[in-house]
């Protein structure tokens, strides 16, 4: 099956043509800057990259037309559309085969990620409207987590308030997390029970697999909570927001900004990217070395956390931009986790090889994984999955 | 050396006269209500008879002049007064004998915890001037907390943000999680070293302490963080409080209240805060009551975890406060998830270890030791106060 997977943020459109059966990706690209001036479309047909300057997306419906149309130009055939959709909230548990409910449904829980759900929502519309007789799929970041224990996903907060609010853990990479978990299995022969997995990308987060099964994450409401990332500052005292708008004078707004853009790896080292924080740090950068330790720090201690919600752990798993690429995030983590059985082999673990690969000793008592996350495929197979068994 | 201990809260005033070498307590009591109407003041007096009666504190100044009245008018004699300060802030980094300077820094640090250190202050400012020639020490809940490392203490804000607001962690409890390590160290020795302390109280937090040096804890900014309590919703994301006045439309000083005042094991068992109310409403089979406990006891497990690996490893874990002396189903859950680390709880001993001081509660032959101990902090506060004055 030959389908078109799009995923939409909340200033750019990527999309990838894959057939599932071959797992080849024939066709991908991106549109940069949408609602910006100036924007950028890129795709890439057998390896050669085209990229056109001075596009205009206004908006999303814009910038998936523009894709809509060049594969159209160039005779591509598509049999599905999959969406990967951010928030899910708490109706979805699964992918689900889009309709007029559906996408209702995905603009009533927007407000939990309202830079994303809306343009996703109005990228779908777009599909609906233009090839009426193809499939769509949602595909959503939230879905792995939607039935992790009640201990794990609720909040202490008042009930009423919950309920009506829909305050919960949600969590996400939740399409990373199903895809991981089932090359664990295949890889393991079914012998990991107790998984962590890291994915480290810009955003980060971790996740307890129990047998295949969520059972805590680190994300929380929002995709704010959990380890420190880039630009994020992860999990802190939550009184410190009111505190923040009582003493400094920040409106709401402003705090969530900071805490999400302007905190992270950039608020301590002046940069959101861990190689230059690497190389900062053994140049000597007292910010430089003090980000990075905590990053490291504070993965290890949620590595510990997740390990406790399933009272053990046999596999750990490093995923996603940093941890499949960046060897000293995977070293520092194993090494303040070696008192829990994480003997990493360091040689194996400074290799850079194609696809997955084991990099702890034969006698650790916890296997430790690099295993290169393919959302994109794992939403494809969902659209197989959901559209064949119609 | 004879002690007066004051712990001034928001709205009470408790006192504690003890000998630091005999622990004997000749007097004690509370004033309640301070700030409100319907003032109670209890005291109880070297003959263990307690007296209770109605009273009016419009201010802590009033409570601290009425139990030193009532001590001076009973001939009670102190060599020193020891203050319970619950926040240190950014300068304390052990207790301090009260001098001008310090009593500034104290109210210079209030806005981090503007409910206490105004009162607490007030209070210290009485016994000064009515007794100038007493010493008064000031022992902060957060000064142990102050040999954290920068990974654990440090929030990832902006820098300029940091700075101009202090913004850190600073845990609490400090003066329990040190009397928990002194306990354990006296008892275990050479086989403690790596302390998991866990002081869950109707405010509950957790403390790695390793050799004596805190490695972190599960308290932050404010009280507010880390575990699920009686009424404080413990951790959640931050962007909740965000969401709750976008989306909800408090202010930020209701959803301050809200996490502070109404959530916690109040807000999940529907009846109480009270663990005690709880635990017969789980033992019905309550179902909200149930999930209060599993809740409770999994956030416990799964910070603790964390708490562990700060120090890469734990040998001993203690339990102290109303549910951590008297819980023992929450003590049997939370060791039986920790047996991968060689946690080996004997469930007899456990079971039997409810008021009857400290205590060993693991199996022989357990890698790591569990143990109940009743916290005091008002004997922490009377060594401190000795150790100060006497310079020893």
């Amino acid at each position: 099956m030959n389908v078109l997977v799009v995923n939409a943020g909340s200033s750019t459109l990527k999309y990838q043509l894959i057939d599932t059966k071959t797992h080849k990706v024939s066709a991908k690209g991106s549109c940069e800057r949408v609602g910006f001036s100036g924007g950028t479309f890129t795709h890439t047909a057998n390896g050669e990259p085209k990229v056109t300057d001075s596009v205009e997306f206004p908006d999303h419906k814009a910038a998936i037309e523009v894709v809509l149309k060049d594969l159209e130009a160039h005779n591509v055939k598509i049999d599905g559309i999959g969406h990967r959709i951010v928030q899910g909230g708490w109706y979805f548990g699964d992918s689900t085969l889009v309709d007029a409910d559906i996408l209702a449904k995905i603009r009533e829980v927007a407000p939990l990620a309202p830079l994303h759900n809306n343009p996703e929502a109005n990228v779908i519309e777009f599909c609906l409207e233009q090839y009426p007789e193809l499939p769509n799929v949602t595909v959503y970041d939230t879905a792995f987590h939607f039935d992790m224990p009640k201990v794990a996903q609720t909040y202490a907060l008042p009930q009423d308030v919950c309920e009506k609010l829909h305050i919960r853990k949600y969590g996400a990479h939740g399409t990373s997390y199903r895809y991981i978990s089932q090359k664990v299995a295949e890889m393991t022969n079914g012998a990991a029970h107790k998984v962590v997995v890291c994915h480290i990308g810009s955003g980060a987060s971790l996740c307890a697999i129990e047998d295949g099964k969520c059972m805590d994450t680190t994300m929380g409401l929002t995709p704010l909570d959990g380890v420190m990332m880039g630009t994020r500052c992860g999990s802190i005292d939550p009184a410190t927001v009111c505190y923040l708008q009582r003493e400094g004078g920040y409106t709401f707004d402003e705090v969530d900004d900071m805490m999400n853009k302007k905190s992270g790896l950039l608020a301590i080292s002046g940069t959101n990217d861990v190689r230059d924080v690497e190389e900062g740090a053994a140049a000597g950068d007292e910010g430089c070395a003090l980000a990075f330790d905590m990053f490291v720090y504070k993965i290890a201690t949620k590595v510990a956390e997740m390990a406790t919600a399933m009272c053990g752990m046999d596999t750990l798993v490093f995923t996603a931009g940093i941890g499949e690429h960046a060897p000293a995030v995977r070293a520092g983590v194993a090494d303040r986790l070696a008192w829990m059985g994480v003997h990493m082999d360091h040689a194996k673990n400074a290799l850079r090889a194609e696809g997955a690969w084991c990099l702890s000793t034969p006698d650790s008592p916890v296997a430790v994984y690099v295993i290169p996350t393919d959302e994109e495929y794992m939403i494809a197979s969902d659209v197989e999955r959901i559209v064949g068994s119609k | 050396m004879n002690v007066l201990v004051v712990n001034a809260g928001s709205s009470s005033l408790k006192y504690q006269l003890l000998d630091t070498e005999t622990r004997q307590i000749s007097a004690k009591g509370n004033c309640e209500r301070i700030g409100l109407d319907r003032g109670i003041f209890t005291h109880t007096g070297r003959d263990g008879v307690k007296t209770s009666e109605d009273a009016l504190f419009p201010d802590h100044r009033s409570a601290i002049a009425r139990v030193l009245s009532v001590l001076a008018e009973g001939d009670y004699e102190f060599d020193g007064i020891g203050h319970r300060i619950v926040q240190g802030g950014w300068y304390f980094d052990d207790s301090a004998l009260v001098d001008d300077d310090v009593m500034a820094k104290i109210l210079e640090v209030a806005p981090l915890a503007p409910l206490h250190n105004y009162g607490e202050a007030a209070a210290i400012g009485y016994c000064r001037e009515k007794y100038p020639d007493l010493p008064n020490v000031a022992v902060f809940d957060t000064s142990f907390h102050m040999s954290m490392p920068e990974v654990a203490y440090t929030y990832a804000l902006p820098k300029d943000v940091r700075e101009r607001y202090h913004i850190r962690k600073y845990g609490a409890h400090g003066t329990s999680h040190r009397y928990e390590w002194m306990v354990a160290k006296e008892m275990l020795g050479d086989f403690c070293h790596r302390l998991l302390s866990c002081h869950l109280g109707n405010g509950a937090s957790l403390c790695a302490i390793e050799d004596g040096v805190c490695r972190d804890t599960t308290m932050g900014l404010t009280p507010l963080d880390g575990l699920m309590m009686g009424t404080r919703c413990g951790s959640i994301d931050p962007a909740t409080v965000c969401y709750l006045q976008r989306e909800g439309g408090y202010t930020y000083d209701e959803v301050d209240e809200m996490m502070n005042k109404q959530s916690g094991l109040l807000a999940i068992s529907g009846i109480s805060s009270d663990a005690r109310d709880i635990r017969n409403g789980a033992n019905q089979g309550d179902e909200n009551c149930l999930l209060a406990f599993d809740m409770f006891a999994y956030k416990a497990m799964l910070q603790a975890g964390a708490m562990i690996a700060s120090m890469a490893g734990v040998d001993t874990i203690t339990f102290t406060a109303g549910i951590g002396e008297n819980d023992w189903t929450i003590r049997q859950a939370f060791c039986e998830c920790f047996d991968w680390l060689g946690v080996r709880i004997d469930r007899e001993r456990n079971q039997a270890a409810v008021g009857n001081g400290a205590q060993v509660i693991s199996a022989a032959g357990s890698p790591v030791t569990v143990m109940v101990i009743p916290t005091d902090e008002e004997y922490m506060i009377a060594l401190d106060v000795k150790r100060l004055v006497e310079g020893c």
